[in-house]
């Protein structure tokens, strides 16, 4: 057999294709390209009869036939799939109502729940007939190996339960029951069958993509689509950064220090900048106004001369030291030095720590 | 047939009704089951509940009554908004004239002891599903989804709790914002936040962290209310509202409600 990846002559359309889209024609027994199986199938379908749609279901046989090196038996093959569709309704030697005996479990069960064994050709019950279809399944190759291998090909019991199955028809039950009975015999069989194949062909590579193409796309398709969400999800996280913000500017003039006097703290810039300016003798230094236990805004009490946090108690000397409460170091301060002309400007951007002796940084205070 | 037959079978066999109620009336097992699997919202609830699953005394109904006060907490809410506005100028004077002006302003009220109530309920809920070790095999992945659930109403609780905009309100998210300076690499005053810098310029500052991102400034202002709004009316009861869907459903897929041991 050519390899799967080479290119091969189509012997009914002449053109070249690659050999793994090759199936075998049901009518010649020939492999022919996917587009001339199509066709063919179409033009089987036309035809609209009941037998023509189960046809399929036995393309396995022929197929198998065929990789024996003989002619597909295409009429005989019709024929068995026919022939249970055709065969007359049975009830398996069963009573149309009632409870029966499982063959297969031994359970006792309503006989509605009856179907034809495949391998028995008994009635057995629904689970068991389950059970029976699921073990089938998995010895089975898969169809697309199939396809392409072609001589491994195992012929489907599908077929080879037709002839039992036949057999083993009866009589229709005359009168009253003869259109509810089918629903319980033989053709209910066929209709699992009829789903089989239905199954079967979508598992079969269709149009001009093949399997092989179809996975590349696939995942193609995937990894645009995952960049496109991450993407999304970047640009979603960077619109809940704002641009403009509708605050103080961080770098702002304060007045003159003559403005400030000396041993008092001067809350005027508190609302509006966060910032309380002290002047001591020798130096203007300011202090942060949030509370470094858990960033509420205390209050200057100038009686008891101390900061007092209205959250959880906290209280901070005038020089910005914690001395009472949760919080667990000293108020923050804040960049200042002389603008040039002659105004206190601060920078709170620039924050000065105590307790890693950043007090001590010419720019945390100014000398005046 | 009487008049009244005649009307009543018109009524329940026009196109209409049949084309609403796909089964009969639900005194037989099998209408039943049908009234359950063919709601949309009922068919996330299981067909037939086991006798423990309704007993007080094993669920406390504290799922159930989170879900209640859920949908209390919904209603009112959407109430609430048609006369709040999330900004720094009109909320707290919304919120005063809801209480004080308003018809039937005890909405806000029952929105805000409903909210409580609905946060204690949940933890209950979760500590009956602890003491009846619920969330073993098969039940482990609806545990994870409770988690999220309970989170999630914490957070509307919490965005919630911004609203008002009185001092309680802004102070106590302060305070509840300041913990996401903390966070390790997002937050400008958590752990290896240092260490995100290009050259000598820090990347992670007060202006950049994920509580930048959470306010929409450096602190609690304006753009914080509108973000605290958005989440609180949309965002959250939103995802909560499809995991609740999600929870519900796997109750149901786990086998109910589960049995006393
Ligand atoms: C928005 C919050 C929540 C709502 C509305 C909710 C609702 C419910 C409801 C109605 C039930 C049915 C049984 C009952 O009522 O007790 C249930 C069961 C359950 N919930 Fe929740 N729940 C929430 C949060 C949680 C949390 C926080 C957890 C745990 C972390 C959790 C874990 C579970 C589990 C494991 C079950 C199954 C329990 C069982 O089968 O006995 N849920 N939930
Ligand atoms: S925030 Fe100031 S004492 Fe807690
Ligand atoms: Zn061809
Ligand atoms: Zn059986």
């Amino acid at each position: 057999m050519a390899d799967l990846k080479s290119e091969i002559k189509c012997p009914s359309c002449g053109e070249s294709r690659l050999a793994s889209s090759f199936l075998t024609s049901k009518v010649s027994g020939q492999k022919i390209c996917i587009a001339c199986f199509r066709k063919e199938k179409k033009a089987a379908g036309a035809s609209g009869s009941e037998a023509a749609k189960a046809s399929p279901a036995k393309a396995e046989t022929p197929k198998a036939a065929a990789a024996e090196g003989g002619e597909a038996p295409r009429a005989a093959a019709l024929e068995a799939a026919t022939a249970p569709a055709a065969a007359p309704a049975t009830t398996g030697g069963l009573a149309a109502e009632g409870m029966a005996k499982c063959p297969a479990c031994g359970k006792e069960m309503d006989v509605k729940r009856f179907v034809t064994s495949k391998k028995s050709g008994q009635k057995v019950c629904n689970m068991c007939y389950q059970a029976e279809r699921k073990a089938g399944k998995a010895d089975q190759p898969a169809p697309s190996a199939a396809a392409g291998a072609g001589a491994k090909a195992k012929p489907k019991p599908v077929a080879a339960a037709a002839g039992p199955h036949a057999s083993a028809a009866g009589p229709v039950p005359a009168g009253a029951g003869g259109a509810a009975a089918p629903a319980m015999a033989a053709p209910g069989a066929a209709r699992v069958r009829a789903q089989t194949v239905r199954l079967r062909s979508v598992d079969q590579p269709s149009g001009d993509v093949d399997r092989r193409d179809f996975l590349g796309w696939l995942a193609l398709g995937w990894t645009a689509f995952t960049a496109a969400s991450a993407q999304s999800a970047i640009a979603l996280g960077r619109f809940m950064f704002p641009n403009v913000l509708f605050e103080p500017p961080s770098t702002f003039k304060i007045g003159y220090p003559e403005e400030f006097e000396i041993g008092k703290v001067d809350e005027r810039f508190k609302a509006s900048n966060g910032i309380w300016v002290i002047r001591s003798e020798s130096m203007i230094y300011v202090l942060s106004t949030v509370c470094t236990h858990l960033g509420c805004t205390p209050n200057w009490l100038e009686t008891e001369r101390k900061f007092k946090c209205p959250c959880h108690g906290s209280g901070f000397q005038k020089d910005g030291i914690n001395f009472e409460g949760p919080a667990p170091r000293p108020l923050e301060r804040f960049r200042v030095k002389r603008a040039e002309d002659g105004q206190v400007e601060v920078d709170t951007s620039k924050k000065f720590q105590y307790e890693l002796g950043q007090w001590n940084d010419p720019e945390s205070y100014l000398v005046v | 047939m009487t008049a009244i037959q005649r009307i009543k079978q018109k009524f329940f066999e026009s196109q209409v009704w049949r084309s609403i109620f796909r089964h009969g009336y639900p005194d037989t097992r099998r209408n039943q089951s049908l009234a359950v699997l063919s709601n949309v919202f009922l068919h996330l609830h299981p067909v037939s509940v086991r006798k423990s699953g309704i007993r007080l005394s094993y669920t406390w109904c504290m799922g159930g009554i989170s879900f209640f006060l859920f949908l209390v907490l919904t209603v009112t809410g959407v109430m609430l908004m048609f006369y709040y506005r999330p900004t720094a100028e009109f909320a707290y004077n919304d919120i005063v004239q809801l209480r004080e002006d308003v018809a039937m302003g005890i909405m806000r009220e029952l929105h805000r002891w409903g909210a409580h109530a609905m946060v204690i309920s949940v933890w209950l809920h979760m500590y009956r599903v602890f003491l009846t070790g619920s969330y073993k095999p098969p039940r482990e992945f609806n545990w994870a989804v409770g988690v999220i659930l309970l989170k999630l109403t914490l957070l509307l609780s919490f965005t919630g709790y911004l609203l008002p905009w009185d001092q309680l309100a802004i102070w106590a998210i302060t305070v509840g914002t300041n913990m996401a300076r903390a966070t390790p690499g997002a937050g400008h005053e958590g752990p290896f936040s240092s260490m995100i810098k290009l050259g000598d310029i820090p990347l992670l500052h007060s202006g950049s962290d994920v509580r930048f991102a959470l306010l929409g400034g450096r602190f609690v202002a304006a753009p914080a209310l509108l973000r605290f709004y958005v989440l609180h009316c949309v965002g959250f009861p939103l995802i909560a509202g499809v995991l609740m869907a999600v929870h519900f459903w796997r109750v149901r897929k786990d086998g109910g409600v589960s049995g006393p041991l």
